[in-house]
């Protein structure tokens, strides 16, 4: 289940439909967004960008998963220009705050954030792959049609990923 | 770190929940953005760049389409016109001119005299068949022109 903060409701001006699609596919791109970058300012500054296209495109789509399916695949396009446009961008995780976090706690949340320096040192691609595939769940076939490519691809970039991600925790750990 | 442990890793990520801070930053933005009208410029701005584009190649179309002028001469210098100026008014009274009487032995006037070619006339033979043979000679004595008429 995704806990998401409660937000108050859009003025009058904007659409209600658009109010609604917000409210309900704001988590997945923010994180998502917040996963490729690993920052939550431009995580924000990216999604901001989805949901103003989602705003001026229209929201014609002939069903849920479309209108998601074209969410995912902007915010990830976005997320590309955005390590083209600077060159390397490894933003390092942001460290959990230990004030009352127990040592089981602590533990676990330096290996999360151990795991996003080790996603962020990743291909552009492998890293969209696995994002969308383990972090938000979705299936291979979806993955694939997010990123314009095929399911033997999509499955080819994740154990790659995964590989990866592995020999780069072994490193830091070694 | 296994397999296993970065699954369960990305499985808790994924229930991780948003800062509140960010998704209200977010909303503002989002607010501020649609609320905003966009500029006159951003809205006009590709049908009058299209319009330009369509212009120009409409243009460069008719232009190749237009025969091509004759090229002016070179004309070195523009011609003058000289008005003349205005006679002096005649006098209304006719003046009397005096003209010498005429000589009563005038030179004779030599004229110089251009001899015409003389084409000898045609000499007619006539022979005993009949036959008329007619025989013009020319100036040049090689060349001799023989009719010959039955």
């Amino acid at each position: 289940m995704i806990h998401t903060a409660t937000i108050s409701e859009f003025p009058h001006s904007v659409d209600h439909a658009f109010n609604r699609v917000f409210t309900e596919h704001q988590a997945p791109v923010l994180r998502t967004a917040y996963r490729m970058t690993g920052n939550w300012p431009d995580a924000e500054d990216i999604a901001q960008q989805v949901f103003i296209r989602l705003h001026r495109n229209g929201l014609d789509f002939p069903n849920h998963a479309a209108l998601a399916s074209w969410l995912y695949r902007v915010t990830v396009n976005l997320c590309m220009d955005q390590f083209r446009s600077s060159w390397e961008m490894v933003s390092v995780p942001e460290l959990p705050s230990l004030a009352r976090s127990s040592e089981s706690e602590l533990i676990r949340e330096q290996e999360k954030a151990q795991l996003m320096a080790a996603l962020a040192q990743l291909p552009p691609r492998e890293r969209a792959a696995i994002v969308l595939r383990e972090i938000e769940g979705l299936s291979t076939a979806e993955v694939a049609e997010i990123l314009g490519s095929t399911p033997g691809t999509v499955r080819s970039q994740v154990a790659h990923a995964m590989a990866h991600l592995q020999a780069i925790l072994s490193g830091e750990r070694g | 770190m296994n397999e296993e442990r970065i699954h369960e890793l990305f499985r808790e990520m994924r229930e991780e929940p948003i800062p509140p801070a960010s998704v209200q930053s977010l909303q503002q933005a989002v607010t501020e953005q649609i609320r905003r009208p966009r500029s006159s410029a951003r809205r006009w701005g590709w049908p009058l760049g299209l319009a330009a584009a369509a212009s120009i190649m409409a243009l460069a179309i008719l232009w190749q389409a237009s025969p091509k002028p004759v090229e002016p001469q070179q004309i070195t210098a523009a011609p003058t016109i000289s008005t003349p100026k205005p006679l002096p008014a005649l006098p209304l009274e006719m003046a009397q001119v005096k003209t010498d009487p005429p000589r009563a032995s005038s030179q004779p006037v030599k004229r110089v005299v251009i001899a015409k070619p003389v084409i000898p006339p045609a000499v007619t033979e006539k022979k005993s068949d009949d036959n008329i043979l007619i025989r013009v000679e020319t100036e040049d004595p090689d060349v001799v022109i023989l009719l010959v008429g039955e």
